[in-house]
């Protein structure tokens, strides 16, 4: 039976204890679901949880609550072979294509070594090949495979990495900030690319990122997270002309724009008050510091979710 | 005499390994005045990162070597200097922010601890005061509870809260030129638009002078006062910040500013990019190092390295199609202000 949702997440927790009886609210009940095939965009501040939801979708964390159902399947739970067979169906590329690379190993071992490990290819040979396919596919080229992380650029080492991820053949891809560390033009290349292997592949991305001009080309609907918590989620369409949430309204509105004149002229409104510290937090909505509209039912509720227009939820006080 | 504050000029950076030589840097001009922030933008891989860092002296050298050039900062040759002679520069003179945190970060090291030591190396302080600043300069930069991350180890921060810190860092050693390689890609726009604010504020406050790379033409457009665009080893075009958006004349630039992904307008079903991939700077082409990728390309371009060309007042461009010699005309597809390029008849 085909499912409508290749991936639902339910009320998902991810805390982190710091001890002295502090914790952090790194995720806190976030759900959200993502047909297959679809790409789902995923923005927000620095630090508000981006990368430990991915992380946790990956059950690289183990959920501090909520469920993960893939396929149908609760995999909140699953450990053992199962979970490891789970691991060629989902995939990461990371933000940081520094860490992430084994420095010991040639970019060539490190896209084969995926295919070994999961016995793709018949003999060395063949996945000697498969691994130049995928650099070159990456816009790397052969002679690349046997060079050393720290010899490449940081987009290079950011196309290895993709090339790492796409190796195993999975049909869940989080991308966490993958084309960040690259200039536009390779940007574009990557993020065409990216487009073209979800045709080819049949992939379904959560596609991590903050610049929002490139959310909206590869995203058909987009999520906004503040501290831990999803406050807008809807058609890319409808969040990009219509932001309802006051933050995706102050995120919309600080991104640079190509214009000299106009940049140098703008007096830029920003974001007054303290950013609310995810630690122990309190109820109420964790934007009220920074949002010019708060009140003080804002200041001890927390919002709930609430539709705003088809397939449009926004948690706010004042819709 | 160069009035300039810090001038580079015909720098040439390789890096020799067992299989050759990488030709990373083959020729780079330019200057930096006080006060000034020069934008510094181009494909990745161009050599960006090795440029400033040459500047600084910290590629390790071997593999690193200066080929040729001179590196001139307040009458001083940098690049004849050892490192004991560059160690009074670093830090106090030039501050860096890497474009990676994390491995810049020490990683056993609690942040505060990191800080006050780095600060009392360039410094003459005491322990209260280093922490006073510290933790003005954590605010400074947008963190919530300085006091909390003071104590924390880097990998607990996210990848921005790590860059805050580290520009938090770079900053609070007060330096003459503050060289930041990418330092807002890892944070939200929010965010961002904060440190470009705090970034100017020291500029303009202290008389800083700032190298700012970064590949997001929105971010050079907020900060830079002239812009250089490098590719494959050499900067092909430079000049005021209008020169270069409004009047684009490189090939290159106009594929750089035309892949930009906007936030208004339709969404096209693919964004436009420069097609194939930079050279290999092994073996690095013999005449224009776009010559491979580039619509207009002449017989002259793979053959011969094209001259630079003053267009404007300032405004360099290293292309065949702006020699007096050139016949074809050309129309830029992209600025604001772009004007026909004409061919001109055979001289
Ligand atoms: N292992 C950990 N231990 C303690 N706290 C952590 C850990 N990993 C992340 N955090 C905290 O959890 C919060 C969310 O971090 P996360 O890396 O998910 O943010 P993010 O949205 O990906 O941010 P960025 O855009 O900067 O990458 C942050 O406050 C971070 O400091
Ligand atoms: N240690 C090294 N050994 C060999 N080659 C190197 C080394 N470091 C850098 N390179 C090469 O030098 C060239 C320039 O690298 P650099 O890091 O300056 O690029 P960049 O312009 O900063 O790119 P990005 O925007 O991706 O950061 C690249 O081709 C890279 O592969
Ligand atoms: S010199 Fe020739 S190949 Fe190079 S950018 Fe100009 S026209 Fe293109
Ligand atoms: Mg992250
Ligand atoms: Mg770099």
């Amino acid at each position: 039976m085909q499912q409508e949702y290749l991936l639902e997440v339910e009320g998902l927790k991810k805390y982190f204890p710091l001890g002295k009886g502090r914790t952090l609210h790194a995720v806190d009940d976030v759900s959200f679901a993502i047909r297959p095939g679809e790409t789902l965009g995923l923005v927000g501040e620095s630090g508000c949880g981006k990368t430990t939801v991915g992380r946790t979708l990956l059950k690289l964390y183990k959920p501090d609550g909520g469920r993960i159902i893939y396929r149908g399947e609760d995999i909140t739970k699953v450990s053992g072979r199962r979970q490891r067979e789970l691991c060629t169906h989902m995939q990461m590329i990371y933000q940081d294509p520094y860490a992430s690379l084994n420095p010991f190993m040639t970019i060539g071992e490190i896209v084969s070594e995926g295919l070994e490990i999961n016995k793709i290819g018949a003999n060395r040979m063949e996945r000697t090949a498969m691994t130049y396919e995928l650099l070159e596919r990456v816009g790397l080229s052969r002679e690349h495979a046997n060079r050393f992380p720290h010899e490449f650029s940081g987009g290079q080492r950011q196309r290895a990495g993709i090339a790492r991820a796409l190796a195993v053949n999975p049909e869940f891809v989080v991308c966490d900030e993958a084309i960040s560390a690259l200039d536009v033009s390779v940007q574009a290349q990557i993020i065409n690319m990216l487009m073209d292997l979800r045709e080819l592949m049949n992939l379904t991305y959560l596609f991590i990122a903050h610049d929002l001009s490139v959310v909206r080309y590869i995203s058909q609907r987009v999520a906004v997270m503040y501290l831990g918590k999803i406050v807008e989620i809807g058609k890319a369409s409808e969040v990009y002309v219509h932001p309802a949430h006051p933050y995706t309204q102050g995120l919309l509105g600080a991104v640079p724009v190509a214009d000299p004149d106009f940049e140098k002229s703008k007096t830029y409104q920003a974001m007054v008050g303290e950013v609310t510290s995810p630690i122990n937090c309190k109820p109420g909505c964790r934007f009220a510091n920074r949002c010019p509209y708060a009140t003080e039912e804002c200041r001890t509720v927390t919002p709930d979710m609430k539709a705003v227009g088809a397939d449009h939820f926004v948690a706010c006080h004042r819709l | 005499m160069s009035e300039h504050l810090l001038e580079v000029k015909n720098l040439h950076v390789s890096f020799r390994n067992v299989v050759g030589e990488v030709k990373a840097v083959r020729g780079v001009d330019f200057y930096l005045d006080r006060g000034e922030t020069l934008g510094l933008v181009g494909e990745s891989g161009c050599g960006k990162s090795v440029t400033v860092q040459t500047v600084m002296r910290l590629n390790p050298e071997p593999p690193a070597v200066i080929k040729q050039g001179s590196i001139v900062y307040d009458g001083v040759d940098l690049a004849k200097l050892d490192d004991k002679g560059m160690r009074k520069y670093r830090g106090k003179e030039f501050s860096m922010i890497f474009q990676d945190a994390m491995t810049s970060l020490n990683p056993t090291t609690r942040i505060g601890k990191q800080m006050k030591e780095m600060l009392r190396a360039h410094r003459d302080i005491s322990d209260a005061e280093a922490k006073k600043i510290i933790l003005r300069m954590l605010t400074m930069v947008g963190l919530p509870n300085p006091e909390t991350i003071y104590s924390r180890f880097p990998h607990t921060l996210s990848g921005g809260q790590r860059q805050r810190v580290m520009i938090a860092m770079a900053m609070s050693c007060e330096p003459s030129i503050l060289i930041a390689d990418e330092p807002t890609t890892a944070l939200d726009v929010t965010i961002q638009a904060q440190i470009l604010e705090v970034m100017n504020k020291l500029k303009k406050e202290m008389n800083t002078s700032i190298i700012f790379i970064t590949h997001n033409m929105g971010v050079v457009a907020r900060m830079a006062d002239r812009l250089a665009v490098m590719y494959a080893g050499q900067i092909i075009e430079s000049g005021t910040a209008q020169d270069v958006f409004y009047r684009p004349k490189h090939p290159y630039t106009w594929g750089l500013l035309g892949s930009m992904p906007s936030l208004k307008g339709d969404v096209p079903e693919r964004l436009m990019s420069i097609p194939g991939t930079p050279p290999d700077l092994f073996d690095p082409p013999r005449g224009c190092g776009f010559a491979s990728r580039c619509e207009h390309c002449m017989n002259v371009c793979v053959n011969r390295v094209p001259p630079e060309t003053e267009v404007a007042p300032g405004h360099r461009v290293r292309c065949w199609l702006l020699d007096p010699r050139c016949k074809t005309a050309v129309k830029p597809p992209i600025g604001r202000d772009s004007e026909l390029i004409p061919g001109k008849e055979d001289a």
